[in-house]
């Protein structure tokens, strides 16, 4: 498959790279140059300059492409915030119609949908769920891209995956004792998400927009990850409970 | 009421439409915000504030007429603009705090225009973010918050829509703007930083409008003015009528009315045009 990826030089893309270099003909994107060592890692995989606040970028980049993962994301900046997270959902979406792309991955924090209201108060939360990002810059700004892809899979034929994550760690850094929010992945996981997410058939999916909580297997159950676990076939590998245990 | 009786009664009060509420470019006016009026009919003292924006909503001057004999008016310009660097944004921001200082009420009536596109698009969803942040910050108490009965219209015509059914929206800029707006207000009402009073006002009807042509979800200028003002008064009430977040269908009442009036009416004391 031929894979555009935007915002692919953060932290997740070269993760999602090596994940998906293998088995598929990646378009490699982002404002900021590739790391080296996927440059030469991957030398026949496509690098291009794209910002994705730029329609006309989006579109070049796009040309030809089977699917688009939007890795793209401003937390802080008040206005690039909305003019990637949100406008620039609204560009992937267009293009994906423009080209007739069906599929589409789109990522965000977990607050995009499960904001405050529920992790203050409940358990067992599933990305199904009306989405209450509250009012932090970063979560309702994605989450309001979140609502133009749905709007667009609604009306289009494109099959959207919402992968959504919180906190991602390496190996060396699950030690004990250490805690944080109960919606922790090991990098290597997220990015098999990617590829599972490319690869599931649509027909496997209840709509043309689904929201995936993707973490691995922690012991709060403040959070649910079955629905990824039941519709990708998402197995974590890397034990992430350790945080939470005696140090 | 029974469902017949409403019916009867929009038999009775036939209104015209034909303009959709808004159309003036949202874009054509944006500055740093400047007070632009101020008005009392009485002790400011006693008065609260209350400010509209933008000044050239279609609705403005109605509702400002309609609110001026109780409240003090503050016209201001929206400061949030799609092509605006960061220093300007900045400045607009502490312009508009400073605007705001002391404002009891802002009644916000963005207007999307489809031909800015996703300029448009940016500046009632970032607009709206950023005026509500400014707003909260300055303990504005209470934003009536204009939206539109389009995200209704997906419904058949054989249900009578009232505000338990979902909004939607289609990908047109004007309708996913403001579809986007409002899923901005909902959430500063849910994380309790103000209030937000959502009015959903049908197409506003121009002033040749005949009661022939009345459209399925025409409004008429007094009636969304009437509105408002309801809505500013009863948010105000004390002890409180009203939760942190509340919507309203506002339309005429005639035999082809797609939306169901009878919240307003029943909790604002709100009345359709009697025609």
């Amino acid at each position: 498959m031929k894979v555009l990826i935007l915002g692919a030089n953060g932290y997740m893309g070269p993760h999602v790279v090596r994940k998906l270099a293998p088995a598929h003909q990646l378009r490699i994107t982002d404002i900021r140059p590739a790391p080296e060592e996927i440059v030469n890692e991957f030398p026949k995989q496509e690098f291009m300059d794209v910002d994705v606040t730029s329609v006309e970028q989006v579109r070049s980049a796009a040309r030809g492409m089977d699917a688009i993962i939007n890795l793209s994301v401003v937390r802080q900046d008040p206005i690039l915030a909305f003019h990637v997270n949100t406008l620039g959902c609204l560009h992937v979406m267009r293009t994906a119609v423009e080209f007739g792309i069906r599929r589409v991955i789109n990522t965000g924090p977990h607050f995009a949908v499960a904001g405050p209201s529920y992790e203050q108060m409940d358990y067992r939360i599933s990305p199904d769920i009306p989405p209450h990002p509250g009012i932090g810059l970063y979560p309702l700004s994605k989450s309001l891209g979140q609502e133009i892809c749905r709007t667009y899979a609604n009306q289009h034929d494109i099959q959207v995956l919402e992968l959504l994550f919180y906190s991602l760690r390496d190996r060396h850094e699950l030690e004990p004792g250490t805690g944080g929010v109960p919606f922790l992945i090991e990098w290597e996981d997220a990015a098999e998400a990617f590829r599972l997410a490319l690869e599931v058939d649509s027909k496997e999916l209840p709509s043309r927009c689904e929201v995936f909580f993707v973490f691995g297997d922690i012991p709060q159950m403040k959070f649910s990850n079955k629905k990824a676990k039941e519709l990708l076939g998402f197995k974590p590998r890397q034990d992430v409970s350790a945080p939470w245990k005696r140090g | 009421m029974t469902s017949s009786s409403r019916i009867q009664r929009r038999a009775f009060l036939g209104r015209a439409g034909g303009v959709v509420a808004g159309g003036a470019a949202m874009g054509a006016r944006l500055a740093v915000p400047v007070a632009t009026a101020e008005e009392s009919a009485g002790p400011a003292a006693t008065r609260k504030s209350v400010a509209i924006i933008p000044p050239v909503a279609a609705v403005a001057q109605p509702v400002r007429e309609a609110l001026a004999a109780s409240y003090q008016i503050r016209m201001l310009d929206p400061f949030v603009r799609f092509d605006q660097s960061l220093e300007e944004w900045a400045a607009g921001r502490r312009a508009m705090g400073d605007s705001l200082r002391g404002c009891d009420a802002i009644v916000y009536a963005p207007e999307p225009a489809p031909d800015r596109d996703e300029a448009s698009l940016d500046e009632l969803t970032r607009g709206t973010y950023d005026l509500l942040n400014v707003a909260a910050s300055q303990k504005v108490q209470l934003v009536v918050f204009l939206s539109t009965l389009e995200l209704m219209a997906d419904y058949p015509k054989e249900f009578e829509v009232d505000e338990g059914f979902m909004p939607t929206t289609d990908t047109s800029v004007r309708r996913m703007s403001l579809y986007l707006a409002e899923f901005a207000c909902r959430e500063f009402a849910r994380e309790g930083k103000l209030r937000c009073i959502t009015l959903r006002i049908g197409q506003l009807a121009n002033a040749s409008a005949t009661p022939a042509s009345a459209g399925p979800l025409s409004v008429s200028p007094g009636e969304v003015a009437r509105a408002v003002k309801a809505a500013v008064d009863v948010g105000f009430s004390q002890p409180s009528r009203l939760a942190n977040w509340e919507i309203f269908h506002i339309q005429s009442s005639h035999s082809q009315a797609r939306s169901s009036t009878e919240k307003a009416i029943l909790q604002l004391g709100w009345k359709p045009d009697q025609d």
